[in-house]
């Protein structure tokens, strides 16, 4: 009787499938840094992309300018009603922001969470497979990039930068699920006051039905109820992020499935799925680890 | 000069296919991505299968673990999935070719079945993971995912197949039987 998988080939396959599982564990725990050999395939990956993405770039900004175009009589209109608003709201801005330079003076508070340095970046690929939602930027760490900036486009944060490479950066979107991609958030109560909560990706559950497109808000603090229509931002307290970046807006408060504390759905300031350029976020004061 | 360009066709193309996944992901992704389904662009593997009729089983493996680790490093930055996926492909295929004749139609059939073995190996890598904390049952997996991209690169292989196939034809000397 012939063997139906000779000893040589089981061998072989044996020995692949310990390689590929101690890959997965390797590349799977939490680590601070890319390693090596991953950060420079990684860099040769991004040094090609750039070269043969470019004209596809162009070809694709063309079309979205001719899209843009169709749109420019209602925007105009538009932004001419905001224009008005904005003169009388920059005066006051500027009152505003010499006073408070006064006061932190006499306090002596010279950097506060809320101020970064942001670097631009443009976005060359994306993960094809959108199991974790990702997409790669062509900035490094030669640019000044580190793990865990935040990431702002289209007026929101979009993720953090979960690898670096000497010339690109992987970043984690808001939208993608799982148990390390959570942020710190604060949002304004009914009564005025700070509630403070975690946005998560949403999971696929059947309540979440029809709202893939959004975030959810977890934990928040009990002090105060959380209102619809309020802007969501980044509170600064998780240690890396800086204070103050948009997240989105709350859509629907309800109770967590115990009717311990709120959750809100929250939909993002940023679309996603329309990403062409980015900033990266740095912020200035030092997170105290 | 000639022969220089016969022996690089092909890795070129290779790679300009796994770029090309992940630039057309961006380019498009307000199409492509969905509330009702998510469809991911696979030309590497519609090339790679292509290939497995054609080339010899040895270079065939070489590529597909090559641009397995490739994707793992640029993409998913997750090592060990595609890099094992790929070479199973790959390796499915080279096995049918002496059975079955290498027609368009017989490697688009093919092609079918890598691909849902493919999305449904990470459909259960992801799912199994407690890390990615991903909920999607089977039959929304089915919906959302395996069926929009078994559409979408059926398509692409429609477009594609006759281009590919002539520069195989002119690049190589393979062995395969066609008519």
């Amino acid at each position: 009787m012939r063997q139906f998988i000779s000893n040589k080939k089981l061998l072989i396959l044996l020995v692949s499938v310990i390689i590929c599982v101690g890959l997965i564990g390797f590349s799977i725990r939490d680590k601070d840094e890319t390693p090596i050999i991953q950060q420079i395939g990684k860099d040769v990956s991004a040094v090609t992309n750039n070269v043969l993405g470019a004209p596809i770039r162009g070809v694709t900004n063309f079309f979205k300018s001719i899209d843009d175009i169709k749109n420019t009589y209602n925007e105009n209109e538009k932004l001419k009603e905001q224009l008005d608003k904005l003169t009388e709201n920059q005066v006051k801005l500027a009152g505003i922001q010499a006073e408070n330079e006064q006061l932190r003076q006499q306090l002596a508070l010279n950097e506060t969470l809320r101020d970064y340095t942001s670097i631009n970046g443009v976005v060359i690929s994306r993960n094809p497979d959108g199991w974790v939602d990702k997409v790669i930027v062509n900035r490094g760490s030669k640019d000044g990039v580190a793990k865990d900036m935040a990431v702002m486009a289209n007026g929101g944060m979009i993720g953090r930068i979960t690898e670096v490479s000497m010339t690109s950066s992987t970043v984690q979107l808001l939208t993608s699920g799982g148990a390390t991609n959570r942020i710190s958030v604060e949002t304004k109560g009914e009564d005025g006051q700070a509630v403070f909560g975690v946005v998560h990706g949403l999971e696929d559950k059947e309540e979440n039905k029809g709202k893939n497109d959004q975030l959810l808000m977890k934990q928040l603090s009990t002090n105060s109820k959380a209102k619809v229509g309020e802007k969501v931002t980044t509170s600064g307290l998780g240690g890396v992020f800086p204070k103050g970046l948009v997240v989105g807006e709350i859509t629907e408060v309800k109770m967590d499935s115990f009717g311990l504390a709120q959750e809100a759905y929250i939909k993002p300031a940023a679309n996603t799925n329309d990403i062409s350029s980015v900033s990266i976020i740095q912020r200035t004061v030092e997170s105290g680890e | 000069m000639k022969q220089i360009w016969k022996k690089l066709a092909i890795p070129f193309l290779l790679i300009l296919f796994f770029l090309l996944d992940g630039i057309f992901s961006e380019a498009f992704s307000s199409t492509l991505h969905t509330a009702d389904y998510y469809m991911t662009p696979r030309l590497i593997v519609i090339l790679l299968a292509m290939l497995a009729f054609f080339l010899p089983r040895r270079q065939m493996m070489i590529y597909a673990i090559l641009f397995g680790l490739f994707y793992d490093i640029y993409y998913t930055d997750i090592l060990g999935l595609h890099i094992a996926l790929f070479p199973v492909i790959v390796y499915i295929n080279e096995k049918m070719k002496n059975l079955l004749s290498a027609s368009a139609f017989v490697i688009g059939m093919m092609l079918i079945i890598n691909i849902s073995l493919l999305e449904s190996g990470l459909y259960l890598f992801y799912r199994t993971v407690p890390r990615f904390s991903l909920n999607m049952d089977v039959s929304q997996f089915l919906s959302v995912r395996l069926g929009p991209t078994l559409m979408l690169n059926i398509v692409l292989f429609i477009i594609l197949y006759y281009p590919i196939r002539k520069m195989i034809d002119k690049t190589t000397q393979h062995t395969a039987r066609n008519f």
